[in-house]
């Protein structure tokens, strides 16, 4: 004779079973999946490529980095950082010469303030308001002077000169249509008396 | 096909001269120039007006008694009728068959409808007519563009009797009579000239060189009836035809109408054309080929001569000239717009 507490048990230990088992083999795929698509990670003593930089060591991406797409995003910032920096050198070497090539333009003139003494920046409404870096410089050198561009007051663009009266389109000359071909009969008439 | 008997008289031997006669005939002038007849000049000139007579004896529709207008009545009847007519009417039927219908000489009880029951005197004044001939035909003009249904002609032909049966609806052949004539008696001068221009109302047909050995040139006349052509054509060794309403036209209770009837509505064809000149190798393909493609009209003629292949130049209601691209080197000279 069988135990009914015992038949009962069997089936809910079935059931569970029956509950748990497709709910463990989601989690146990996921997790799969999701490591399938990571890459795996590398030790702190691994050295890569990706990580090898210029970059001075306080700074603060210099620091090698257990993601290597981290490590990739990383020196490429530096990469950028690096020609930013190379930009901001040569718009300060270009920065003198911008009056005088609107001066040159032909256009009206931007609007300036007053003439303002040398060596100081002189800031326009065309020009972009714009802080240069620091110069990097060597020990003793006299660190260069950012030269104040000249006034526009100071050199007045020659008035331009009148516009040339407009010249009138030419009249088309309207060559006579050429006379048609001597014929020896025609077509069209349908029998009207010639 | 071959040129219908008509009675003539042998040729004498060459004489080596050109003439030119003019006559009047199927309501039109015509016209016969030859140039170095190695015939008998004046004989090949008689011989060729009068297979123009017998071709109008034969097929008018204002002689009641003329073979065409007796077999018209014979309706359903089986009549005999001269090798002239016969060949005319089978030249009609198969005009009917490779126009797929848009020409049909069924037309003869909507032109006499129209009060063009005999012939009238076009080009010598506006005519008008203060109401219809109905009681003649019992049916008032057509108006409007309504379409009807149609059976395609279908005659008999018997050749051995030469008996034809029309059918029960009268024909009128004066879309093709005038082409075919031209035609056979291209067949009468060819080879009996060096050169030879016939020409029928605007129908006509070349061959040779033309008298100064560079051709034969013809005036497209302005359909809107200005004094300058609005084109010029080479036409050798070709046939040209015009469909225009600029003569054929008159007013019928107040109406304009004309003499270019389109089978689909059974009313004069308005679709935005005043005439179309076609060019090709037979004068009665091109008369025919002209009418179809007037009732084409002005939206749809290109493509269609296009598709035909058709050389073919149109005046549409504006006085704006067009022609297709078969035409090509033969369009010698255009008015320009605004003409």
């Amino acid at each position: 004779m069988t135990d009914p507490m015992l038949g009962s048990g069997v089936h809910t230990r079935w059931l569970a079973a029956a509950l748990l088992a497709p709910a463990a083999a989601a989690v146990f795929t996921g997790a799969t999946m999701w490591t399938v698509h990571r890459p795996p990670a590398y030790t702190a003593a691994q050295q890569t490529p990706l990580t090898l930089s210029a970059l001075p060591s306080s700074h603060p991406l210099s620091r090698p980095t257990a993601d290597p797409a981290l490590a990739a995003m990383h020196s490429s910032v530096q990469r950028d950082a690096a020609k930013l920096a190379l930009l901001r050198k040569t718009l300060a070497a270009l920065k003198p010469a911008a009056p005088t090539s609107k001066a040159t333009a032909g256009g009206a003139p931007p609007a300036v303030s007053a003439a303002a003494p040398a060596g100081t920046s002189v800031t326009t409404n065309a020009a972009p308001a714009y802080t240069a870096a620091a110069p990097v410089t060597q020990a003793g050198a006299p660190a260069p002077a950012y030269v104040a561009p000249a006034p526009v007051t100071a050199v007045r663009p020659p008035a331009p000169a009148p516009a040339p009266a407009p010249v009138p389109a030419p009249v088309p000359v309207v060559q006579p249509a050429p006379a048609p071909p001597p014929t020896h009969t025609t077509t069209g008439a349908s029998g009207a008396p010639k | 096909m071959t040129v219908p008997n008509v009675a003539e008289a042998g040729p004498r031997p060459g004489t080596g001269s050109g003439l030119t006669r003019t006559f009047r005939c199927m309501a039109v002038d015509i016209t016969v120039q030859l140039l170095q007849s190695r015939g008998d000049a004046e004989l090949l000139a008689d011989r060729t007006e009068r297979l123009f007579r017998a071709v109008e004896s034969a097929c008018t529709r204002f002689d009641p008694s003329s073979p065409l207008m007796r077999a018209n009545a014979a309706g359903e009847d089986w009549y005999e009728v001269p090798e002239i007519c016969y060949a005319a009417l089978l030249e009609a039927e198969r005009a009917h068959r490779r126009t797929r219908g848009r020409f049909d000489p069924r037309v003869l009880t909507e032109l006499t409808a129209l009060g063009y029951d005999r012939s009238l005197p076009f080009g010598s004044g506006p005519l008008e007519f203060a109401a219809p001939p109905s009681a003649r035909t019992g049916a008032g003009p057509a108006t409007g563009t309504t379409l009807r249904f149609r059976l395609p002609w279908s005659p008999r032909f018997d050749a051995e009797r030469s008996a034809v049966r029309i059918g029960p609806v009268p024909v009128d052949l004066g879309g093709i009579g005038k082409g075919l004539a031209v035609r056979w008696a291209g067949e009468i001068l060819r080879g009996q000239a060096e050169a030879f221009l016939i020409e029928a109302g605007g129908d006509l047909l070349t061959c040779g060189q033309g008298p100064e050995g560079d051709g034969w040139r013809a005036a497209v006349e302005d359909p809107r009836g200005g004094p300058a052509p609005v084109a010029v054509l080479d036409v050798t060794d070709r046939a040209c035809a015009t469909s225009s309403i600029r003569l054929r036209a008159w007013r019928v209770a107040g109406r304009q109408v004309h003499h270019l009837i389109d089978p689909r509505t059974g009313a004069p064809g308005w679709a935005g054309l005043l005439s179309v000149t076609v060019l090709g190798r037979d004068a009665a393909d091109c008369e025919v080929t002209s009418k179809a493609l007037f009732l084409e009209g002005k939206s749809t003629i290109a493509k269609a001569a296009a598709t035909g292949n058709f050389a073919a130049l149109w005046v549409d209601e504006d006085g704006h000239i067009e022609s297709s691209a078969a035409l090509g080197a033969a369009l010698l000279w255009e008015a320009p717009d605004g003409h």
